[in-house]
């Protein structure tokens, strides 16, 4: 394992891995999902980071560095946080992020949307159901994608590469339009649909495409700011060899 | 003061330069037929001028300002909401900036822009009464436009219809996103549905 000193971050050292864990979560909330995405339950006393991460095999360097990009966007990793961090753990993190929003994110997103659409008139529950199925069934086939070639890409790296027409070069920027539906998405319901209820429904269902908004734009850094930079020199080392 | 069109509108002109400034006053009142009753080359006096001669247009070019209140000039100079402020604008200007006005003139528009885009801010100009400093209720040509778009017709297409300029529909379309903060087609078919602009049968 690296010397601590190490892993402390350039710009931001915000979290160390000698706090308590516990603490972490304190420290901002969402670091929750951090943890459950890289495999470590809650429940870890007064144990520190760096000894939590030990006993679950997760590279600490990793679970800071996501921690970190998730308190502050304008994180920067530099090359040799990058290198320390395992690819296989990246995709792992990305893989059970996929996983979060299609099994949990969006079917709890859906629940409180077709409660709203019950609520509305038929036309317009009927509008709403519509852009609500195009925008998931964008997110879904945006994942899948990464599922299927990307990730699945980045992991024969590992192993034993063969020759591939895909490289991680052909895959940027293709979250523009998730992105727009989400926002119109947002837009649509805050300031257009007559639903006259101060119930909550609304203030959910909102809530929870705010979040899920923040949670894919951090997904977004993550992929853009981890799993390129160190799949670009995967491949670099790949072809000098 | 609004839906009149007959009535000469008045106007007042800040422009840094004198050969623009000029050549605006000019064409604003031989071609145009607006009136311009002052023009100054700085912004020093705006407030003054605003009580004095009471135009109903600002026209004004938005690299005067410091950079820091450049993006609030209507609250800067305490510009009533009954004065459209219009842009004057001649170089790059970022889009942030550009927001604020209620008409973009730029040196290249024919007579046509120039006359559509300065009608154009009667219909949007709110009521007196109304303490808001911009309507930001789509307008009846706006809503126009947008039923269009949802329907599927390209900008030529919805340019010829309504016998505008494919520019002059692309600024409409800038505005709808804008004012709805909806980007997609389909999210404003949502809208256009909403607002019963559109039948669900039209878009089947």
């Amino acid at each position: 394992m690296a010397k601590s000193a190490t892993y402390s971050l350039k710009h931001y050292p915000a979290f160390s891995p000698q706090m308590k864990m516990a603490d972490l979560i304190h420290a901002n909330y969402k670091n929750l999902v951090v943890l459950s995405r890289l495999g470590i339950p809650l429940g870890f006393g007064e144990k520190t980071v760096e000894e939590v991460c030990k006993r679950y095999s997760v590279n600490v360097t990793l679970l800071l560095l996501i921690c970190n990009v998730l308190l502050d966007s304008n994180v920067d990793p530099t090359e040799e946080q990058i290198d320390q961090c395992p690819v296989e753990q990246v995709v792992l993190y990305l893989q059970q992020s996929h996983r979060n929003y299609i099994q949990v994110a969006l079917p709890n997103i859906q629940i409180l949307l077709d409660r709203l659409v019950a609520a509305c008139s038929e036309t317009h529950g009927k509008a709403l159901n519509r852009f609500f199925n195009e925008y998931r069934q964008e997110v879904e086939s945006h994942l899948a994608h990464e599922d299927q070639i990307v990730f699945p890409y980045v992991m024969q790296l590992l192993g034993e590469p063969k020759k591939s027409r895909f490289t991680i070069r052909q895959y940027k920027d293709r979250h523009a339009n998730i992105e727009i539906k989400l926002t119109d998405l947002k837009n649509i319901i805050i300031k257009y649909i007559p639903y006259d209820n101060t119930d909550y429904l609304r203030d959910d269902l909102l809530v929870q495409l705010f979040n899920f908004e923040d949670d894919l734009n951090r997904h977004t850094l993550i992929e853009e700011k981890l799993l390129v930079p160190s799949v670009l020199r995967l491949e670099k080392s790949i072809l000098q060899s | 003061m609004q839906v009149d069109g007959k009535s000469k509108k008045r106007i007042l002109l800040i422009e840094p330069s004198l050969m623009v400034g000029k050549g605006f006053a000019s064409v604003i009142e031989d071609v145009i037929g607006y009136q311009l009753i002052a023009s100054a080359q700085n912004a020093s006096r705006l407030s003054e001028q605003l009580l004095s001669s009471r135009p109903d247009i600002i026209v004004f070019n938005p690299l005067i300002m410091s950079f820091q209140h450049r993006t609030s000039i209507r609250s800067f100079f305490n510009i009533p909401a009954e004065i459209a402020l219009v842009a004057l604008v001649y170089t790059f200007v970022d889009e942030w900036i550009l927001s604020q006005f209620d008409a973009i003139l730029t040196v290249n528009d024919d007579q046509t822009q120039m006359v559509n885009k300065l009608n154009g801010i009667k219909k949007s100009l709110p009521v007196s009464d109304k303490s808001k400093s911009e309507n930001e209720e789509l307008s009846e040509r706006e809503n126009e436009i947008l039923e269009c778009v949802v329907k599927g017709m390209t900008n030529k297409e919805i340019a010829e219809k309504h016998f505008i300029s494919i520019h002059t529909v692309i600024t409409h379309r800038k505005n709808i996103v804008r004012k709805t903060g909806i980007k997609s087609v389909s999210g404003l078919t949502v809208y256009a549905l909403l607002n019963s602009l559109i039948t669900y049968e039209d878009i089947e």
